[in-house]
């Protein structure tokens, strides 16, 4: 099934808490992850990621503090009803602070705009780039 | 004594579980020791990762190699576990005897092969499988680990309209066996429908278990390695929901001889009762064997249904 996955790199500069707080917004802000849905227990999301039950806590108290999901003891964990306009901020900051990196990562490089649209081009098919002059 | 109440009287079966049970134990460690790869042969295998489409084509001989490895461990362990199970039922049975109880452990006819071997296949196979996974998560490799985003259930695995083909066959043994007591039976009889519903319970438990054991790394692909546990996992899920009907069917049949002095009679009920009996043995062994059929896919949500395409 192609659903979605949370994928925790040791190596990465980020604390566990928080790659698994930021993979959660982004999944719920794309709408991967409907309102209402369920999300895994903590136990079930330290002991497949191999982490401290209280690292799982620290990433569940950081989301539900934001809004974006809620937690009740019948039910569990689930996906917050978020209003699109937030979903939406979110997605876009979510761009904003990729595109960030990719300037940061092409300024260090010396790559310039042309050879990122080419580089766009490439990856996501020929033409993407047209409009963007 | 004649040689079938040899072969059924208590201490037989006691000496018979703890050496069938060590030989269990004994073949796990072999397995283990000299990796023979006989525990999940390679031609299955493949034609398995190909069903459940888990075959990424730049790296399958890698892919194989893990998922094996992974098979072999998990198979070994529930080895070991079903073997320390029967060891621990025949050092139990031979107590009991040698405790001066023998009259409560004698009157079991048909013996104790029937209810200890299959019961004990099942709780070494469902506690087997976590034990195998705790062991394997030790020896992992630092690097990325993966989880589900969604809670993972059962009804993952397995269709939850099979979960009430068992109680039928119980409801059935409960009804026969008041029968049977009214007709003049002991009371022993009322044990049956309570050791079936005790089979029940633990498997349905040890399902419910295995759908929540930690996910594996098998692959460095999340979405491969996902999919080769769930392959795994419905197999384990698969084995206990045919173990859990073999397990009450035998049980059905062991009430059947329960009631023999009683059913030597001609009235209607008691008849009825033995008919009842042996019908709902059929009816769980047809279903056993028809499940243990389909290649661990029995309808869950990610596994679909055997024979239909993998849900996507």
């Amino acid at each position: 099934m192609n659903e979605p996955l949370l994928i925790l790199d040791p190596e990465a500069p980020q604390p566990p808490s928080e790659q698994i707080a930021e993979q959660l917004r982004l999944q719920i802000a794309a709408g991967h992850l409907p309102a209402r849905a369920d999300l895994p227990s903590v136990r079930q999301l330290a002991r497949d990621l191999g982490i401290a039950p209280n690292t799982v806590v620290r990433a569940y108290a950081e989301l539900e503090r934001q809004g974006w999901i809620v937690a009740s003891a019948r039910r569990g964990v689930a996906v917050a009803d978020v209003s699109a306009p937030v979903r939406q901020a979110e997605r876009r900051r979510e761009v904003e602070r990729a595109v960030s990196r990719l300037m940061v990562t092409a300024r260090r490089l010396g790559v310039g705009a042309d050879e990122l649209r080419a580089e766009l081009d490439r990856q996501f098919g020929p033409g993407t780039t047209a409009g963007m002059r | 004594m004649d040689p079938l109440s040899w072969l059924v009287a208590a201490e037989t079966s006691g000496v018979a579980f703890v050496v069938l049970g060590l030989v269990g134990i004994g073949t796990g460690v072999a397995q283990r020791v000299y990796r023979d790869h006989r525990v999940f042969p390679l031609p299955a295998l493949r034609k398995k990762l190909a069903g459940w489409t888990a075959t990424p084509p730049d790296e399958i001989a890698d892919l194989e190699r893990r998922i094996q490895a992974y098979y072999r461990s998990v198979m070994v362990t529930t080895t070991m576990v079903i073997g320390l199970v029967l060891v621990l039922a025949g050092v139990t049975l031979l107590a009991v005897m040698w405790s001066g109880h023998a009259s409560a452990v004698r009157t079991m006819p048909g013996g104790w092969v029937p209810i200890v071997v299959y019961p004990a296949i099942l709780v070494g196979t469902g506690l087997g499988y976590p034990l195998a996974v705790r062991v394997h998560q030790r020896s992992l490799p630092a690097g990325p680990r993966y989880a589900d985003l969604r809670r993972r259930r059962l009804a993952d695995y397995r269709s939850p309209r099979l979960r009430w083909l068992t109680p039928v066959a119980i409801a059935v043994q409960a009804a026969a066996a008041v029968t049977l007591l009214a007709a003049g039976g002991s009371s022993i009889v009322l044990l049956m429908p309570l050791f079936s519903a005790a089979a029940y319970v633990a498997a349905e438990l040890l399902m419910w278990m295995t759908a929540r054991v930690p996910r594996m790394v098998v692959t460095p692909d999340p979405a491969t390695a996902r999919r080769c546990d769930d392959m795994i996992r419905a197999d384990i899920i698969a084995r206990l929901q045919g173990l859990e009907l073999i397990s009450v069917g035998l049980a059905g049949v062991l009430l059947e001889f329960l009631g023999g002095n009683v059913l030597r009679t001609e009235a209607l009920p008691v008849r009825l009762a033995s008919l009842g009996l042996l019908l709902s043995a059929a009816y769980c062994m047809f279903w056993a064997i028809g499940l243990l059929g389909l290649e661990e896919r029995l309808g869950g949500t990610i596994t679909g249904w055997w024979g239909r395409p993998m849900p996507e």
